[in-house]
C-alpha cells in the first residue's frame, strides 16, 4: 500500500518551510534542502551548521511567524534540514518529493535533474509551480519519474488555505493522480481542484483577469484603492483584505510575474488586451512600491492614530504615486448591505443596484464570470473545480457560477446580453436546456450543469465527507429548532447541530439536547455526534441573555440556567451510550466546557478553544472547572504515594484565570482542555465523518460511560499559594482589580472551597461551587461592564 | 570580634542556572569541591576542621538533607567532621560565615569552614511544594513577594530612572568583562570537571557577563517583572542572574592558627543583619551597613571596597546614593547583574572576592553587603591583614 511517511521539501523559502511545517502538522516527517549561502567564506565551508543555514533559518522564522505555520512548537522537530550539495541522497528516504524552489524553469530542472540521480523508482514527484507548464519539466526525467510527477500548487499560507491545485500531464499514472488528490484531502486537510497544465492552472487565471480588469477600470470610473477594497470585500463574500490588500500581502513583483505567465503564453487569450501592467504599475514597481515586503504598496501604515485609536493607513494616489489621506468609501450599496442579513442579500445589494458602486461591482462579476466561462475546458473541466479554486484559494464564501445562481442565472445573462457582453458557452448551454441554474440538488445530492454532455452530473464527493446541509436536506432531521437540529447520520448515530449565532449556547440548544438524551437513553439511536459545519464550533454561551436576567436581578432565572446547562453536561458526560464531539474554529467557555463532558472528541487542526470566561467578568459555571479539576488530579492517581497534584491544579487555574486559548487543536490538547487520546485532525470537512466514525468504534469497543469521579480538595494552603501569584501578578499589572476577585473564586473552587486539605468531594459538590461563584460575581457591577462591553465591541474589557 | 581570621577562601566559577555549563552540577559535589580546595588552601588538614556551616538559600532536594554535612563527607572529610546548614535567603553564605566567626570567637571552636552553596538550576525558587501561610498570602502578601517586584518598587519609589538602571547594568558587565581578561579571578576559582553533552569540560571561568551588552541594546529589553514600563523597571538585563555556585572559606581563632601554622589573609570584623518592610528590596542594608561598621570601630569613609550584591541593580543603587558611597570603590570588578547570583553561595563569594582585590590593593576595609528577602540587609566588614 502506498503511504507517505517522509516527505522532501527542495527549497525552503516561505512556501517550501509552510508546506514542511503543514507536513509536520499533519505528523508527517520531512528533510527541507535549500542551497548552501552562496559566498560562503572558506573557514565555514566545511560546516555543515553553515552549510545549512538557508534551511535553518527558515526552521527558525518558523516560530515567529504569524499566523504561525505550526499546530505547536513541538512538531518542529519532524523538520530535518539539509542541503542540496551534501543531501540530496536523502531524498531517496522520501516517499514525496515536493519541489518548491524559485520560479525559475532553468533552476527547477537542475533540481530534478539530481533527484532523477537519487529518488527510488515509484516515488511521487510534485512541483509547487504557480504558474510554469508542468509538461516543460518533463525532459530531464526517466521514464518512472515522470509517471510519478504532476503539480501541486499550494496557496499561501498553506495551513490556512485549503486550496491545493493538482495538475498532472499527459503521462502522469492516473493512480498516482488518485493517491495526491485523497493524500491532500484525508492527511493535509486540503480541498483539491484538478487543473489543466495551463498558464497559472485555475485560481490565479481567474484572478489575474479579474486584477486585470479592476486596474484598467477603476481609474477609468475614477475610483481610489479604498473605494475598490470596500466594492471587492466582505460586502460580496470575498476576503477582508479584499484587492489592494490583498496584492501588498502578495507583493507586487510577484503579481507583475504572475500576470506575465498569462500575457506571454496565452495567446488565443479574449481579453489579451487587458493583460497588460497600466503604466502606473510598471511605475510603482519601478519606485519599489511593492507592498508589505518593501514597507508600502497600495497603502502605507503609518504610527499616527485616529481619534478611535486605530492606525491611520494613506492611500497610494494612482496618479502621482504619492501617499495621501485615507478616503473613506461612501456608496449607497456599502451602506445598504451594513444592514443585510445574508450573504444572498448582500450580493443582490451590491450587484444590481444603480449607484456607482453596484455599476462597478456589477461589471466586475460580470466580465470575470464571462472570462472564467470561456476557460472551460482550457482551464478545468467543469464548473465545480473554478468555483472551488476561488473560494479555497483566496477565501471567497461563494464561487463565481455559485454567485451567478444567487443572482439568478436568467437576471444575469439578460443583463449582460443588454450591455452587449457575450454569454459564455456554458451559460448558453444552460439557457438552452431550458434549466435555471448552473447548480441543483437531486435527493440531498448536489448536482452541477456540465457544458460536455449538457445535462447535470452530481459534484464528486469522497466516502469521508458528510455534509450536513446535504443530510438535512435530504429529510434526515430528526427534530429541530431555531437554535439546533437533531440529524440522523445513519448506522444508528445521531448529530446534534448547534445553528444559533456564533453557535452560542442558549434554550433552544439545551432543549435539543435534553431530547437528544432521552433519544439516547431510549435506545433510539446507539450514539451521538456533537458537530456543526459552522462558522464556528460553539462560542460560548450566550452572554446576552446572562446580562439580561442580572440587570433585572433575576438571581433565580440564572441559577437554574446553570442548573439546567451543568445538568446536561452531566448527562452528556455520563450517558450510557458514547457521546463524541467535533470541536473547531472557536469552542470558547461553555462550547469547551461541552466538549470537556463527552466521551471522546475528533478536534479539528483548526481549533481556537478555552474557557475566557474570565472576560466577561465570570468563571466557567458549566462544569468546566470541575472537568479542569478533575483532569488535573487524574495525573495523580492515589496510588502513586506522595505525588503531588499541585502543579497539574496550578495550571488548570493558569489555563482558567487567564483565559488561555489555544492557537491549534494540538495546542487545545496540550492546555488540558481534551486529553491526549483524542485525534486532531487537517480536515474540517471530513470531521464530522469520523466522529460518526470514532461514535461508531466506541460501540462496537462496548462503551460503558465512566464512574462519577472523587475529587480531593486542595485545601487552603494551595489557594494560598495561587493568592501569593496573584499578588505578583497585580503588582507587575498583569492582572486588574477585578480579575484578581475572579481569580480568588477561581482558586476557591479548584481548592475545594473551605474544605479541609485532603477531604474528597463529589462532583456535584464542585458544580455547587461553581454556581455559587458565578452567582456572585454576576451580580457585580464590574462583571457586567465586561459582559456589556464584550456585547458591543467583541472584545474583552479590563476593568 | 577583632579575633576571627579568614585564612583562606575558594569559589567555583559561576554558571548560568538551566542553561549554563552548572545545569547539571549538584549542589552538594559543588560544596564538596570548594570544600576541599579551601581546606587545601589553607593547608592544613580535614581533621583538624572542627564544623563546616554552609549557607543555602533553598535546602532542599539535591541541597537538602543538611547538605553542608553531605557536601563534607563527599570531600572526603573524616565522620568526626560536624556540618550544619543555615538559611537566610541571599545572605545565606555570610550568614554562615557569621555564624562560625561567632563560635570561634566565643571560643566554642577554633577552626572551622564555612561558605555556601546553591544550584538554581537544579533547586528553582521556591522550592517543591511551595506552601505560604494562608494568613498572611491574605493579609500580608508582600512578605512573600518576587524580588523582581520588591526591586521594581524601590526603582518606583526610591525615584530611580530606567536609565539609571540600565547604565548601572552596563558598567557591571563592562567592569565583570575587564576583570576576568585580567585574570582578577582565576586565584580564586577551583576549575571544575564537568560533564557536558558526554564531553567533561573543566569549568573555570564565570560565564555570566555578556561582551556585546550595549546601552540600547538593554533600553530595548521588556520589563521582566511587569506588563509595562511604567510599572517595571527591572529587566533580564539589569537584574542578576539566575546561576549555580559554590564558595567556602577558612575560618581561624588565633590559637587555630598556632596550631596549624597557617597564616591569615583578613580578619572577619564584624556582621549585622537588619530589617524592614518585605515590600522593599534593599533599604535594610542603610541600616546593617553602618552598624556592622560601628561594631567594627569604623567609619563608612574608612572602607576602601564595596561589594554590593546586585539583585537587581536598583539596590546597588540606592546604597551607592543613600551612604554617599564612592561609586569608585564599589563592585570594582563587576556585580551579580553580570557574574550571576546563585543565592545561597553569593555572601560566601563575595568575601571571597573582596579579601582578594584588598589583598591585591592593599586597601585596609572592605564591606561585603547582601539584600535578603522578606525586607532584610546584612553587612559584613573584613580588614586586611598585612
Amino acid at each position: 500500500m502506498r503511504e507517505i511517511n517522509r516527505v522532501g521539501v527542495l527549497g525552503s523559502g516561505v512556501m517550501g518551510g509552510a508546506i514542511a511545517a503543514h507536513c509536520a502538522n499533519c505528523g508527517i516527517p520531512s528533510i527541507m534542502l535549500d542551497i548552501v549561502p552562496p559566498n560562503l567564506p572558506e573557514a565555514e565551508r566545511g560546516n555543515p551548521a553553515k552549510r545549512n543555514a538557508i534551511a535553518e533559518a527558515s526552521k527558525t522564522a518558523m516560530l515567529k511567524a504569524k499566523p504561525s505555520p505550526l499546530y505547536s512548537k513541538s512538531v518542529l522537530d519532524l523538520i530535518e534540514v539539509g542541503n542540496f550539495e551534501d543531501d540530496m541522497a536523502k531524498v531517496a528516504e522520501c516517499d514525496w518529493i515536493i519541489e518548491v524552489v524559485k520560479e525559475d524553469l532553468t533552476i527547477k530542472k537542475k533540481v530534478y535533474a539530481q533527484v532523477a540521480k537519487h529518488r527510488k523508482p515509484g516515488t511521487i514527484v510534485t512541483s509547487n509551480t504557480s504558474g510554469i507548464p508542468i509538461a516543460s519539466m518533463l525532459d530531464v526525467m526517466d521514464a518512472d519519474m515522470q509517471r510519478h510527477f504532476l503539480g501541486t500548487h499550494f496557496f499561501n499560507p498553506p495551513r490556512y488555505l485549503k486550496l491545493v491545485e493538482i495538475i498532472p500531464h499527459p503521462a502522469t499514472d492516473p493512480d498516482v493522480v488518485r493517491f495526491m488528490a485523497g493524500f491532500m484531502e484525508d492527511v493535509l486537510g486540503k480541498g483539491v481542484v484538478y487543473a489543466k497544465d495551463s498558464p497559472n492552472f485555475i485560481a490565479n487565471r481567474v484572478l489575474t483577469f479579474a486584477s486585470q480588469f479592476i486596474l484598467h477600470e477603476m481609474t477609468k470610473d475614477g475610483l481610489s484603492v479604498e473605494e475598490v477594497d470596500a466594492l471587492t470585500g466582505p460586502a460580496v463574500g470575498h476576503a477582508s483584505s479584499a484587492t489592494f490588500r490583498t496584492y501588498d500581502l502578495v507583493g507586487l513583483d510577484t503579481y507583475v510575474h504572475v500576470l506575465g505567465n498569462v500575457a506571454d503564453n496565452c495567446p488565443n487569450d479574449e481579453r489579451l488586451d487587458l493583460m497588460v501592467a497600466p503604466d502606473w504599475l510598471t511605475r510603482m514597481v519601478e519606485k519599489g512600491l511593492l507592498g508589505q515586503k518593501s514597507g508600502s504598496g497600495f497603502y502605507k501604515a503609518t504610527d499616527q492614530r485616529d481619534e478611535k485609536g486605530k492606525r491611520v493607513i494613506l492611500g497610494l494616489d494612482l496618479n502621482t504615486l504619492e501617499y495621501r489621506d485615507p478616503i473613506k468609501p461612501r456608496f449607497d450599496c456599502t451602506g445598504k448591505v451594513r444592514n443585510a442579513g445574508s450573504l444572498e442579500e448582500k450580493m443582490k445589494i451590491m450587484y444590481t443596484g444603480e449607484d456607482k458602486g453596484s455599476v462597478f461591482a456589477w461589471k466586475l462579476f460580470a466580465n470575470t464570470a464571462i472570462y472564467a466561462g470561456n476557460r472551460i475546458p482550457e482551464i478545468a473541466d467543469d464548473i465545480v473545480n473554478i468555483d472551488n479554486a476561488v473560494k479555497w484559494g483566496f477565501a471567497w464564501d461563494v464561487g463565481i457560477f455559485e454567485a451567478w445562481d444567487i443572482l439568478d442565472v436568467k437576471y444575469v445573462c439578460d443583463r449582460m446580453r443588454e450591455e452587449g457582453l457575450s454569454l459564455p458557452p456554458i451559460a448558453q448551454a444552460l439557457l438552452d436546456s431550458g434549466n435555471k441554474s448552473f447548480y441543483t440538488e437531486r435527493n440531498g445530492v448536489r448536482h452541477y450543469f456540465d457544458v460536455a454532455s449538457q445535462e447535470y452530473r452530481p459534484v464528486a464527493t469522497s466516502p469521508n465527507l458528510i455534509v450536513l446541509a446535504d443530510t438535512k436536506s435530504a429529510g434526515k432531521i430528526v427534530a429541530g429548532n431555531e437554535g439546533c437540529s437533531l440529524v440522523d447520520l445513519g448506522d444508528g448515530i445521531l448529530c446534534a447541530e448547534f445553528h444559533t449565532k456564533m453557535n452560542s449556547l442558549d434554550v433552544d440548544i439545551g432543549q435539543m439536547l435534553t431530547e437528544a438524551l432521552r433519544l439516547l437513553n431510549e435506545g433510539a439511536f446507539e450514539g451521538m455526534v456533537i458537530a456543526n459545519q459552522g462558522e464556528h464550533f460553539c462560542a460560548g454561551a450566550n452572554i446576552f441573555v446572562i446580562l439580561g436576567e442580572a440587570m433585572q436581578e433575576n438571581w433565580k432565572a440564572i441559577d437554574g440556567a446553570l442548573r439546567t446547562f451543568q445538568q446536561i453536561n452531566e448527562a452528556i458526560r455520563f450517558c450510557k451510550r458514547p457521546i463524541v464531539c467535533a470541536p473547531h474554529h472557536y469552542t470558547l467557555g461553555g462550547g469547551t466546557e461541552m466538549c470537556m463532558h463527552t466521551a471522546k472528541a475528533v478536534v479539528a487542526g483548526e481549533t481556537y478553544g478555552g474557557l475566557v470566561e474570565v472576560g466577561v467578568g465570570l468563571i466557567p459555571g458549566g462544569g468546566g472547572c470541575k472537568e479542569m479539576l478533575r483532569r488535573a488530579l487524574a495525573y495523580v492517581p492515589d496510588t502513586v504515594v506522595d505525588a503531588d497534584p499541585f502543579p497539574y491544579v496550578r495550571r488548570a487555574f493558569e489555563n482558567i484565570a487567564m483565559a488561555k486559548v489555544s492557537t491549534s487543536g494540538a495546542e487545545y490538547i496540550e492546555l488540558g482542555y481534551l486529553t491526549e487520546d483524542n485525534p486532531v485532525i487537517a480536515s474540517f470537512d471530513q470531521q464530522v465523518k469520523r466522529a460518526k466514525d470514532l461514535c461508531r468504534g466506541l460501540i462496537t469497543a462496548g462503551y460503558r460511560p465512566p464512574k462519577p469521579a472523587t475529587l480531593m480538595a486542595l485545601g487552603e494552603a494551595a489557594r494560598a499559594a495561587f493568592r501569593v501569584a496573584l499578588y505578583s501578578f497585580r503588582l507587575g499589572g498583569y492582572a486588574s482589580e477585578h480579575d484578581a476577585v475572579i481569580a480568588e473564586k477561581i482558586a476557591h473552587i479548584l481548592t475545594g472551597g473551605e474544605r479541609l486539605p485532603g477531604t474528597k468531594m463529589t462532583e456535584q459538590d464542585v458544580l455547587d461551587l461553581e454556581r455559587e461563584a458565578f452567582l456572585s460575581l454576576v451580580g457585580m457591577e464590574k462583571t457586567q461592564q465586561r459582559i456589556q462591553h464584550m456585547l458591543t465591541t467583541g472584545k474583552p474589557l479590563r476593568n | 570580634m577583632d579575633n576571627v581570621y579568614v585564612v583562606s577562601g575558594a569559589r567555583t566559577a559561576i554558571g548560568k542556572a538551566k542553561r549554563g555549563t552548572l545545569a547539571n552540577c549538584r549542589p552538594d559535589d559543588m560544596a564538596a569541591e570548594v570544600i576541599k580546595a579551601a581546606v587545601q588552601r589553607a593547608g592544613i588538614q580535614a581533621e583538624q576542621v572542627q564544623d563546616v556551616v554552609m549557607g543555602c538559600a533553598i535546602p532542599e532536594q539535591a541541597q537538602g538533607m543538611n547538605v553542608a554535612r553531605i557536601a563534607a563527607l563527599r570531600a572526603g572529610m573524616p565522620d568526626s567532621v560536624s556540618a550544619m546548614t543555615i538559611n537566610r535567603f541571599c545572605s545565606s553564605g555570610l550568614e554562615a560565615m557569621s555564624i562560625a566567626a561567632a563560635k570561634i570567637s566565643s571560643g566554642f571552636l577554633d577552626i572551622a569552614v564555612a561558605g555556601g552553596t546553591e544550584s538554581m538550576s537544579l533547586v528553582p525558587s521556591p522550592g517543591a511544594r511551595f506552601s505560604p501561610n494562608p494568613y498572611l498570602s491574605e493579609h500580608h502578601p508582600e512578605i512573600y513577594i518576587a524580588m523582581g517586584n520588591a526591586g521594581d518598587n524601590v526603582a518606583r519609589d526610591f525615584g530611580f530612572t530606567r536609565a539609571q538602571i540600565d547604565a548601572f547594568a552596563l558598567a557591571s558587565n563592562q567592569k565583570a568583562v575587564a576583570a576576568i581578561d585580567r585574570g582578577s579571578f582565576s586565584a580564586q576559582i577551583v576549575p571544575l570537571d564537568v560533564p557536558v553533552n558526554g564531553k567533561c569540560v573543566t569549568f573555570a571561568v564565570d560565564e555570566g557577563p555578556r561582551r556585546d551588552t550595549t546601552l540600547e541594546g538593554l533600553a530595548a529589553l521588556k520589563p521582566a517583572f511587569a506588563v509595562s514600563a511604567e510599572l517595571g523597571f527591572h529587566t533580564a538585563g539589569n537584574s542578576s542572574q539566575m546561576s549555580d555556585g559554590a564558595a567556602a572559606l577558612v575560618l581561624m581563632s588565633e590559637n587555630g592558627m598556632k596550631d596549624t601554622g597557617a597564616t591569615p589573609l583578613a580578619r572577619f570584623r564584624s556582621y549585622n543583619v537588619a530589617a524592614g518592610d518585605p515590600k522593599y528590596l534593599g533599604p535594610a542594608q542603610l541600616i546593617a551597613i553602618p552598624k556592622a561598621c560601628e561594631l567594627a570601630g569604623i567609619s563608612i569613609a574608612d572602607v576602601g571596597l564595596f561589594e554590593i550584591n546586585e539583585a537587581v541593580a536598583s539596590v546597588a543603587l540606592l546604597v551607592t546614593r543613600e551612604l554617599e558611597l564612592d561609586p569608585e570603590k564599589v563592585n570594582v570588578n563587576g556585580g551579580a547583574i553580570a557574574l550571576g547570583h546563585p543565592l545561597g553561595c553569593t555572601g560566601a563569594k563575595l568575601s571571597v572576592q573582596i579579601i582578594d582585590e584588598m589583598r591585591k590593593r592593599g586597601e585596609r576595609y572592605g564591606v561585603v553587603t547582601m539584600c535578603i528577602g522578606g525586607g532584610m540587609g546584612a553587612a559584613g566588614v573584613f580588614e586586611l591583614v598585612s
